[in-house]
Order: C-alpha cells, then sequence, then structure tokens
C-alpha cells in the first residue's frame, strides 16, 4: 500500500475508534444521568414518561458530540506518519515520504497497522450504567418505603380524637350531629392523607383537635359557673335549714327571699326550672305557683341539687382524664389523684370546687380568705397555674392580628397566650413586652395570698 | 524538512567510505565493531570522544588506527598529576634570532593538530584540564592574548581509567559537557580473544591497508549535513534532554528520584548531530527515532548529574538513560486510553 494512503487510512481508523471510545464514554455518562434523574422523578411522583422523551434527543447529540471531540482531535498526518515510522523502525523514511522528500527513493511495504480498542473496562462501567438506568426505572420504591404513596400512619390519633368524641356526646356536651359530623370529618382526612405530604393532614388534625378541645373548653367554663353557682345555692339552702331549726321566723323570711330568688334563677336557667318541676312531681311544694320554699322541699333541693353537683364534677373529672378542658384552667388529669388524696385527707372541705382546686377564683370574701394550703417554696420557680386572667397590653403586631381576625363566638375558656409572640423582633427591645416596663409583672397567686396578707398586716400593725 | 534527501547513489558512495574505514577499523582492533561504529560517529559529529575503560582493552589503539586510516595528524598526550598547561596548548619561549636579537616565539603544544588522544585525561590537575576547554569547544589556543585556530577537523579522543582513582582528578562538569560521547570500553568475547592471540603476536596491530583521504572524509562531513531530521523526531530529542531535569513535567519518576542535574542543550544538539552520523553510517539519509535511541545513552550518560539515591541502589547514569529511553514515547499522539496501536489487521 502506498506510504500516503496508509497513513490517511491510519489516521480514518484512529478518529473512528477515538470516537467509538469517546460515544460509550459519553453514553455511559448519559446513562448514569438519566438514570439518576428517572430516580428522582420517581422519588417526587413526577411522571417518567416525558422526562425520557426529553432526554431522548440527546442521543444523537452524544453522538455528535463524540464524533466532533475525535476528529477535532485527530491526529495529523505528521504524528500519525512519526507512529508509523517508529513502529516499523523506518529510520525517518515515512515521515520524508509524508513530507514528499523521498521520492527518489523507494516506498516502504508496511505491513498493515491495526487500532484496537480495549472495550473491557469502558464495556463493564457501561453495563453498569445500563443496570443502573434499569434498577432506578423498577426497583420498587413504594416498597422500601421511600417517596410511597401510603396514607399516613394516623389510626392511634383518630382513635384518640373518637374517644374524646364521644365521652363529650356521653356527656351531653355536644349533640349528635356535631360529634357525627366531626366523626366524618376525620374519617375524611384519614382516607385522604397521604405519606408524600403529612403536613397538610396534620395540620387538618391539629385543628380538629383544637376545636374539640375548644368546645370541651368552654363546655366545663360553662359548667364550672354552674356548679358554683349550685354549690352556692346549697350552701344558702343548708343556712336557711339550720336556721330553721333555731329561730323559724327568720328562717320564714330566708325562705321566702330564697323562694323568691329561686323562681327568678329558675326563669334563666333551664336545667333548674326543670329540677323545680321534678321535685313538684316527687311531692314537693311546687314554687312555680307562687308557694315559699318548705322545709321538705328545702332539703330534697339541697340534696338533688349535691347529687348534680357530684356528677357534673365526675364528668369534668372523665373530660380531664381526655385531657379536655384544661384550658379552662382546670388541674391536670395527672393531678387528680393528688385531688383524691387531697379529698380524704380533708373530709370536712365543704366547698368541693375550691377544696379541688377547680374554682378560677379560689378564695371567698378576700384575699384573706384564700385556701392558703400551698407552702411558700422559695427554691423553683413558682406556676402561674391558676393565675386569673392578666391584662396585658398587646403588641402593634398582635393589634393587627386582632383587628384582622373573625370572631366566631365567645367563650368563657381562658385566653390562650402564646408566649413566642414577641412585641418587637429587634433591637434593645427584642422578646419584651408592652408591659415589660412595670416595677412587678408578677400576680400573687392565690395559695400565697393569704401568706402575703399575713405579712402586710404584720408590717402595718408594727 | 523542506531540504531534498540524498539521492539513493549519492548515498550509496557515502555509505562505501564508511564501509571501508569501519572495515579497516574492524581489522585492526578485533571484536570492537559496535564501538567502531559509535567511535566513527563521533567523528562524523565532529565531536569529542572519552573513552572509558580499564587498561588493555585497546582505547589507545583504537585512536591512533583511527589516527591512521582517516589520515589525520596525530598527537597523544600522556596526561600526569604533574602535567602543566603549556605542556599542552604550547609555550612562548625566548628564542635568538640570525641576527642576535632575542625575542619570544610561540611553540605550538600537542594540541595543534587534528586528533589529539589525552591518555588518562583524568590524572591531571584541574588546572590543565581547563586547558582544553577553549581547544575542545572553540577550537582555537588564546596565550598570552592571541588567538591560534587549530587544524580542521579538530578532535580530541579522551581516555580514563574508571579503577586506580588514588591522585586522580575527576573531570569538571564542563569539561565533561564538551565531550560529545562518553563511551565505555569492555572486556571483549572469547572468540575475540582467541583471534587476538592468533593473530597478534607481540601485540602489533596490522598496518592498515586503505585510508580515507580528506577529501573523502570532507565529502562524507558535506553528507552529514545533507541527513535530514524530521521535526517529529527534533522534538523526541528535546523531550528526552527536558525528561532529565528534576523539576520539568516531562521528567518521569525515575528522574524525579535519582538526577539531581539534567543535561544541557548542547546535549541536545549534540545528540541531533550523533542520531544523523548514525542514520548516515546505516545508510540512511534520514534520522529515525531509532538512531537517537541508539546514541542517547553514549550522549547523555556523562553529563546526568546524579543524586546520592542512585549511588545508594548503584544505579549508573548509562542505567538510568536506557531506562528513561523506554519512558518516554517517541511519539506525542495523544490517544484515548483505551486505543492502542499494533500490527495485524484493522
Amino acid at each position: 500500500m502506498d506510504t500516503e494512503k496508509q497513513i490517511e487510512a491510519l489516521r480514518r481508523r484512529l478518529v473512528a475508534v477515538a470516537a467509538w471510545d469517546h460515544a460509550v464514554r459519553g453514553t455511559t455518562v448519559w446513562i448514569f444521568l438519566l438514570g439518576a434523574a428517572m430516580l428522582v422523578c420517581r422519588l417526587l411522583h413526577y411522571r417518567l414518561t416525558p422526562a425520557f422523551v426529553a432526554s431522548l434527543p440527546l442521543v444523537p447529540i452524544l453522538l455528535a458530540a463524540a464524533a466532533i471531540l475525535a476528529v477535532r482531535r485527530s491526529p495529523t498526518k505528521e504524528a500519525v506518519a512519526a507512529l508509523l515510522d517508529a513502529h516499523f523502525t523506518q529510520g525517518g523514511l515515512v515521515m520524508a515520504s509524508e513530507a514528499g522528500l523521498a521520492r527518489q527513493w523507494p516506498e516502504a511495504s508496511l505491513p498493515p497497522m491495526a487500532v484496537q480498542w480495549q472495550g473491557r473496562q469502558p464495556l463493564l462501567v457501561l453495563l453498569a450504567a445500563v443496570s443502573f438506568l434499569l434498577a432506578a426505572l423498577w426497583v420498587p420504591l413504594e416498597r422500601m418505603g421511600a417517596g410511597a404513596d401510603l396514607p399516613l400512619e394516623i389510626e392511634a390519633m383518630v382513635e384518640q380524637l373518637e374517644e374524646r368524641i364521644d365521652l363529650l356526646k356521653e356527656i351531653e356536651l355536644i349533640e349528635e350531629e356535631q360529634a357525627q359530623e366531626w366523626k366524618t370529618l376525620m374519617h375524611a382526612l384519614q382516607q385522604e392523607s397521604s405519606g408524600t405530604d403529612p403536613v397538610a393532614t396534620w395540620e387538618a388534625l391539629d385543628q380538629l383537635e383544637k376545636r374539640i378541645e375548644d368546645q370541651a373548653a368552654i363546655e366545663v367554663a360553662s359548667r364550672r359557673q354552674e356548679v358554683q353557682k349550685r354549690e352556692e345555692l346549697v350552701a344558702a339552702l343548708k343556712a336557711a335549714l339550720q336556721a330553721y331549726e333555731e329561730n323559724r321566723e327568720t328562717a320564714d323570711a330566708a325562705m321566702k327571699e330564697l323562694s323568691t330568688l329561686l323562681q327568678k334563677a329558675a326563669e334563666d336557667n333551664p336545667n333548674l326550672k326543670a329540677l323545680l318541676e321534678s321535685l313538684a312531681e316527687a311531692g314537693a311544694q311546687p314554687l312555680a305557683a307562687g308557694g315559699m320554699l318548705d322545709h321538705k322541699t328545702a332539703q330534697m333541693l339541697a340534696e338533688r341539687l349535691s347529687q348534680m353537683t357530684e356528677e357534673d364534677l365526675m364528668r369534668m373529672q372523665q373530660l380531664m382524664q381526655q385531657g379536655l378542658g384544661q384550658q379552662a384552667g382546670s388541674p391536670r388529669p395527672d393531678d387528680m389523684e393528688s385531688l383524691k388524696r387531697f379529698l380524704e385527707e380533708n373530709p370536712g372541705c365543704s366547698n368541693l370546687v375550691a377544696c379541688a382546686g377547680l374554682s378560677p377564683s379560689p378564695g371567698i370574701g378576700g384575699v384573706s380568705r384564700g385556701p392558703g394550703t400551698a407552702p411558700i417554696s422559695w427554691l423553683n420557680e413558682t406556676s402561674e397555674e391558676g393565675v386569673d386572667f392578666k391584662e396585658e397590653t398587646l403588641t402593634a403586631s398582635q393589634t393587627d392580628s386582632l383587628k384582622e381576625s373573625l370572631l366566631v363566638g365567645e367563650s368563657l375558656g381562658a385566653p390562650e397566650v402564646d408566649s413566642e409572640a414577641a412585641g418587637s423582633t429587634g433591637g434593645a427591645l427584642a422578646g419584651s413586652q408592652a408591659n415589660d416596663s412595670a416595677a412587678a409583672t408578677y400576680q400573687v397567686l392565690p395559695r400565697h395570698r393569704d401568706a402575703v396578707n399575713r405579712f402586710f398586716n404584720r408590717e402595718e400593725g408594727n | 524538512m523542506t531540504d531534498p534527501l540524498m539521492t539513493p547513489e549519492e548515498l550509496a558512495s557515502k555509505t562505501r567510505l564508511i564501509k571501508q574505514t569501519l572495515e579497516q577499523l574492524d581489522a585492526i582492533l578485533l571484536g570492537r565493531a559496535d564501538l567502531h561504529r559509535m567511535v566513527l560517529a563521533g567523528i562524523l559529529s565532529r565531536g569529542h570522544i572519552l573513552l572509558e575503560g580499564l587498561p588493555g582493552l585497546g582505547k589507545t589503539a583504537l585512536i591512533h588506527a583511527l589516527g591512521q586510516v582517516l589520515q589525520l595528524d596525530f598527537k597523544r598526550v600522556q596526561f600526569t598529576p604533574d602535567l602543566m598547561p603549556s605542556d599542552i596548548v604550547g609555550a612562548h619561549i625566548l628564542q635568538q634570532q640570525e641576527d642576535g636579537r632575542r625575542e619570544m616565539q610561540f611553540q605550538p603544544g600537542p594540541v595543534f593538530t587534528n586528533i589529539l588522544l589525552a591518555d588518562e585525561i583524568n590524572r591531571a590537575s584541574p588546572k590543565t584540564q581547563s586547558a582544553l576547554l577553549e581547544t575542545m569547544q572553540e577550537h582555537s589556543v588564546t596565550l598570552l592574548g592571541s588567538t591560534r585556530a587549530l587544524p580542521e577537523p579538530f578532535f580530541v579522543l579522551a581516555s580514563q581509567n574508571p579503577i586506580e582513582l588514588e591522585g586522580t582528578y575527576p573531570l569538571p562538569e564542563a569539561q565533561l559537557d564538551r565531550f560529545l560521547f562518553k563511551i565505555p570500553v569492555g572486556a571483549v568475547s572469547v572468540d575475540t580473544l582467541q583471534e587476538i592471540i592468533r593473530s597478534r603476536r607481540r601485540g602489533e596491530p596490522p598496518v592498515p591497508t586503505w585510508r580515507l583521504d580528506p577529501e573523502a572524509l570532507a565529502s562524507l562531513f558535506d553528507a552529514m549535513d545533507r541527513v535530514v531530521m524530521a521535526p517529529a523526531v527534533a522534538r523526541y530529542i528535546a523531550r528526552l534532554v527536558s525528561a532529565t531535569h528534576p523539576g520539568n513535567t516531562e521528567a518521569p519518576e525515575l528522574v524525579a528520584q535519582y538526577v539531581q542535574y539534567g543535561v544541557s542543550p548542547r546535549a541536545a544538539i549534540g545528540m541531533a548531530e550523533a542520531a544523523r552520523a548514525w542514520a548516515l553510517i546505516n545508510n540512511r539519509p534520514t534520522v529515525g527515532f531509532e538512531d537517537v535511541r541508539t546514541v542517547a545513552p553514549y550522549v547523555l550518560n556523562h553529563r546526568l548529574v546524579l543524586n546520592y539515591r542512585a549511588r545508594f541502589d548503584q544505579l549508573g547514569a548509562y542505567d538510568l538513560v536506557v531506562q528513561l529511553l523506554g519512558q518516554i514515547p517517541e511519539t506525542e499522539m495523544e490517544l484515548p486510553k483505551n486505543v492502542k496501536v499494533g500490527e495485524g489487521k484493522a
């Protein structure tokens, strides 16, 4: 073969093999990237087909780039001639022939030269890339738990909420329709919940739980007021009955006054009205007809009222054991055991609500008559549990939030105080409330008031 | 690479002269064919040659025979520790003229010759050795302000003994660099020894039967100028020389490990010239990569300054150059890693 032709043929083979090598390497990289993209698409639940179709035009571009790269890096004729010369030890004659200087010299008869592609390693890497792509396409991610579209595991929370709803319904704090509505909503949430988007489900469940708790808190607060009034009424009845034994004239006047008050109260309180009617059916003297409260009726009334109070308290205890009604300033469920022990140790406690610590305003008749049962401790920070509503000046941002808020109803429950709300966001006053400048922001707890009062009385005495 | 090549006929006439010269040398000094070719390559390259070997191996006989065959003026200087520079380059001597006047006259030293045999050159002091620097590089002698040219061609063929180093002075690098080749002269084979014993009674070499006349030698020098070196070969020489420097990117790990200083550009020039001569001796009008590989160890080995690690590992400069040649590819073609070129069908 002519040396010139042999040089050109070898050069073309080198370019072709180099292009093939570049194409294999580029394809390997492309398949790896495609596999990674497919994997990401599957994890993010995108459709694979558009991504795959979008990547197909890259194939001819890749092959063209490999060919262009091989051509651009193709060796020159001089380099190929030098390669041939060196390989066949031609002493520079091949290079001279290529340069056209050896026309008077016979053409060297060179054996053909092979260009080999040692492709074991690139092919193995390519095979690994293809395997990766196939794995990215067909590996069951759902079974592996990665990005699966499974419903969110909220059964425990749903069961707990259902128990609360059933309890509220059982103690007649909510209507049957309301309970059913909440349960339907909850089951719908359970059906629509998705493992890929748990936030929405959790937020919805949180809102539902908050609605239940708010409803329970409102009801507990309402019951608590009613229980307080009832206990005051029972105390008055007992006082009247005791006076009846001592001084009948005075007792008659008290009974008369009590009768008037009961009649007025019954007009506003359907429960009391129903109670009086039931007493009348049981043989007591009816008050509705203008009759005066007699000794027997008063006694029956006091017993029934006490019985109702105990029933209400039991219901409230049930609520609190379910974690409901705590926003109304009630003790926590875990405090009930200690409450039970307290009641056993203090059998003479006349005011169950006050003794149980359920009253938001402990003490009767002023600060000096509080329970004063809790010792003052200087060790740990005093819990603010049981503190009355405390007036606070709202910051500008809080005021804006209040203006933008929507009134959905009025509640007797304690307001929820967001402790993380800050009055200002920067500067020296960061984190301070508007009334932080007051000399003392602490309130005296009811159980400490007696001691505090004694302290100041002693100073006055001195 | 634009000059036309010698025609086959032109080259054949030169090759004939070379062949006859080598035949004469081979006949005078038995069993030294490779040495004769390398020495002739050095002569055709107009380079100086340092022969290193034990006594009695025929170094002096070779140089003497070369002078006879090439019909060049030949002088021998036995280097000793008390040899003075004036003993080599000459001196001004006070002479009385015919008219009775006395004046200083220059008495040329043995350096004014075509072939100077510097026997056991490492036994002279550095001062005397340095007297050869100008003569070897510029082919001239400067004495008392006047420069005198040496006859052309001028070659210094030196010999040194690698043993008995007591009382010797290693050649300075500047002078070593001026030698084109440093050729180790080794022992001959048993057959050669037998032939020497049979044909050389009393050790007297035969008288050459043919001599190269000066015109023929000049034509060989002219032919040297017409030997073509391709740019790829020149590039190969440049890469080789660059690879001997430990700090260069071309230097392989071997060089970085064992070489303290690389070779000079003079070595590259000498290698190119020697490769041309080798191509001419091998009947080729062009220089090939194999020519460079052949002459490179003799051009580079005495110019490399090895470090202490090479001494620890008993690695000589010659062996290091041979290894270096195996690590530097002839061409710079950048093929993909998995693409190999070899003989066979595509």
